[in-house]
């Protein structure tokens, strides 16, 4: 609009400016027309002039008067409608915008939060749209932030709560572990928790961000299970406690306290410019500590320095800060001393050995009642008592001719010696034994065989008549056995006896 | 996620005026007769809304009373967004204490939203505090008469002074 300058001041110094009052490059062409103005004056002395001549005059008076005036006008109007052009071309507009968008955006970002503020609300929504109509791309971009961060995440949950069983395996067999048992139950600490206390060096239990002039709580993080009291309270009090010490003991402003302790607690502080980190801590913290939180407090400087200084009591973005103060949650337990290690195996082998026995004891029951069962199932054996405890022994009627029990009790792994025996005979009328008898009675030829059916006793083959007639008479006295069939029998002489 | 945004406040006077029963009756609604002399910093925390709808989160930075003993730390101010000068009605000269704590406040940390409480409003026949005093006050800093005994003014007053710095 530099072109509009010489328009406005030109009327009232008219004589004196007419050129070097007009810095625009296209007034330097105008001295021509004033100069033309001087020799006006001698010649209006001539005889008066025709309607064109005026009309002529008029227009070279006008050229002096607003020729400037004019021109500037009319780059002005070329100047507008190019303008005007560019404007309604939507294109070019578009072009325009884009080239100055991303430097307005930073510009803006850096003096206040209304740039993020007006844009929130959009970006939200669009976030959500996009998820609405197709969570795919979004899920795909942020897979490689969230993947990661997640897994971190369970490796995390999943490393501490291995930790803590181990721990707690490890001490399950010792003195020292029956102590904490009990100091467990007392209290009503969970185990877990006694025993981590117990092997502790140190835990870092919370980390407080505090704004430094104000006091007020940033951003604050605790270590799992650990339960802190009002941290906004907290913040301002560590703030307190610091400006007493501070005024207290005349320290210089670099100055800093740097370390509280109080028993097995002890707060560690880092202070930068705008922010204090500092970090409760159970146990007694290496010197690394210190390093760990000045880094971490150089980074939240670093990522939100601008929001710091201007911090007005808004502790929202602070939450940003959460990964970095959670970085510093660090813990370290002491190694397991070595007896607790042959306490443990002696243990772990005295329950081996009481499994072994049992299993023992158990395969030594299954076997006697097998054993004792075979021997009940035998023809012309009856077992009417038995006793394991002390000396084993078994009681019963047994049939002279039946099988031998101690072969019954071998077959089943039992040694003859380890059982006493104590069997009343009698005479059983199972066929299989009534069958024995008889050939044990009748002592048949060599060439006869003897079958049982029901009662009848069926010889078959060939036998001198003197065994036939004696059998007849014998057989029927047997138990077991009513009759005596010799009708398969041949008389006559027994076949000879094979060498 | 909106938060809340926090402010630090402070309560400045000199001993026994009734600072730490102000607060507890601000934050837990409680009075007791019995008095604890604050030794350093009591802080406290309490949400306040306007009638407009905002919300301010106050973190209250209880100070101990100035008196022979014990010398009120300048320091504690630090980044408090105001405070609220406290003085006992009964006792005039707890006044000007509370004025001469004022100016050195400021000299420290620059002018700052204040609220001027008389507390103790409640023991009618001690109070000494003339109308003309009154006037003379309200002429400097926003007067409040509260009594932490009844909860007479005492939201009010912090209502009051988180109007003033928002």
């Amino acid at each position: 609009m530099a072109s509009s300058q010489p328009a406005a001041p030109l009327p009232p110094q008219r004589p004196a400016a007419s050129s070097p009052a007009d810095g625009d490059g296209a007034a330097t062409e105008q001295p021509p027309g004033h100069t033309q103005a001087r020799p006006l004056a001698p010649s209006t002395e001539a005889p008066p002039p025709n309607g064109e001549e005026i009309d002529a005059t008029f227009e070279t008076l006008r050229q002096v008067l607003v020729g400037p005036e004019r021109d500037a006008l009319d780059r002005l109007q070329v100047r507008f409608e190019a303008l005007q052009t560019q404007y309604d071309d939507v294109q070019a507009r578009i072009t325009r915008v884009g080239q100055v968008l991303p430097e307005a955006i930073l510009f803006h970002r850096d003096q206040d939060a209304t740039l993020i503020e007006a844009l929130r609300p959009t970006v939200e929504s669009s976030i959500r749209h996009s998820i609405t109509r197709d969570p795919k791309p979004l899920a795909d971009a942020l897979f490689p932030i969230m993947g990661p961060a997640i897994r971190r995440a369970i490796q995390r949950a999943l490393r501490d709560l291995v930790a803590t069983m181990n721990r707690a395996l490890e001490y399950s067999f010792t003195l020292r572990g029956l102590r904490w048992r009990v100091e467990a139950y007392r209290t009503g600490v969970p185990l877990a928790e006694v025993i981590l206390r117990h092997t502790l060096r140190y835990r870092v239990e919370q980390v407080f961000l505090i704004h430094r002039s104000t006091g007020l709580l940033l951003a604050h993080v605790t270590a799992d299970h650990i339960e802190s009291m009002d941290p906004d309270l907290v913040s301002g009090m560590l703030t307190a406690i610091q400006s007493f010490v501070h005024d207290s003991f005349g320290a210089d402003d670099e100055d800093h306290l740097e370390s509280l302790r109080m028993g097995d607690l002890t707060v560690r502080a880092a202070q930068g410019p705008e922010a204090v980190l500092a970090a409760v801590v159970r146990g007694v913290p290496p010197p690394e500590l210190q390093r760990v939180l000045e880094t971490a407090l150089e980074e939240v400087h670093e990522q939100l320095g601008s929001v710091l200084s201007a911090f007005d009591g808004q502790t929202e973005p602070f939450e940003l800060t959460r990964p970095l103060l959670e970085g510093c949650l660090q813990a370290q337990y002491a190694e397991l001393p070595k007896r607790h290690g042959t306490l443990a195996t002696l243990a772990v082998l005295a329950g081996l050995a009481l499994l072994v026995i049992v299993a023992l004891q158990v395969r030594g029951h299954l076997r006697w009642q097998a054993a004792v069962e075979a021997l009940h199932a035998q023809p012309g054996i009856v077992v009417t008592e038995t006793q394991r405890r002390g000396q084993a022994i078994i009681e019963g009627l047994r049939d002279p001719l039946s099988v031998d029990p101690a072969a019954v009790l071998e077959a089943h792994g039992l040694a003859p010696d380890e059982v006493t025996l104590a069997w009343q005979p009698y005479q059983s009328l199972e066929p299989s034994l009534s069958l024995a008898r008889a050939y044990y009675t009748l002592q048949p030829p060599p060439g006869v065989s003897l079958t049982l059916e029901g009662t009848t006793l069926r010889a078959t083959g060939t036998a001198p008549a003197s065994w036939v007639d004696v059998s007849q008479q014998m057989a029927r006295v047997l138990p077991g056995i009513r009759a005596f069939d010799a009708r398969a029998l041949t008389v006559g002489a027994p076949p000879p006896v094979e060498p | 996620m909106n938060s809340v945004p926090q402010k630090k406040i402070c309560l400045v006077g000199t001993s026994a005026v009734g600072k730490t029963s102000l607060v507890r009756r601000f934050v837990h609604g409680l009075f007791s007769d019995e008095y604890l002399t604050t030794i350093g910093v009591r802080i406290d925390k309490k949400e306040v809304k306007l009638p407009d709808g905002t919300a301010v989160q106050l973190i209250v930075w209880d100070l101990n009373g100035e008196d022979r003993f014990q010398q009120l730390s300048m320091s504690y101010l630090r980044g408090s967004a105001g405070y609220l000068l406290v003085a006992d009605g009964t006792r005039p000269a707890s006044i000007d204490t509370a004025l001469d704590l004022r100016r050195r406040i400021e000299a420290q940390h620059g002018p700052l939203p204040l609220v001027l409480l008389l507390n103790k409003v409640d023991l009618s026949t001690e109070w000494t505090v003339t109308d003309d005093r009154l006037d003379e006050l309200n002429a400097e800093a926003t007067v409040l008469l509260t009594s932490a005994k009844t909860g007479h003014q005492v939201s009010r007053a912090f209502r009051l002074l988180t109007e003033q710095f928002l």
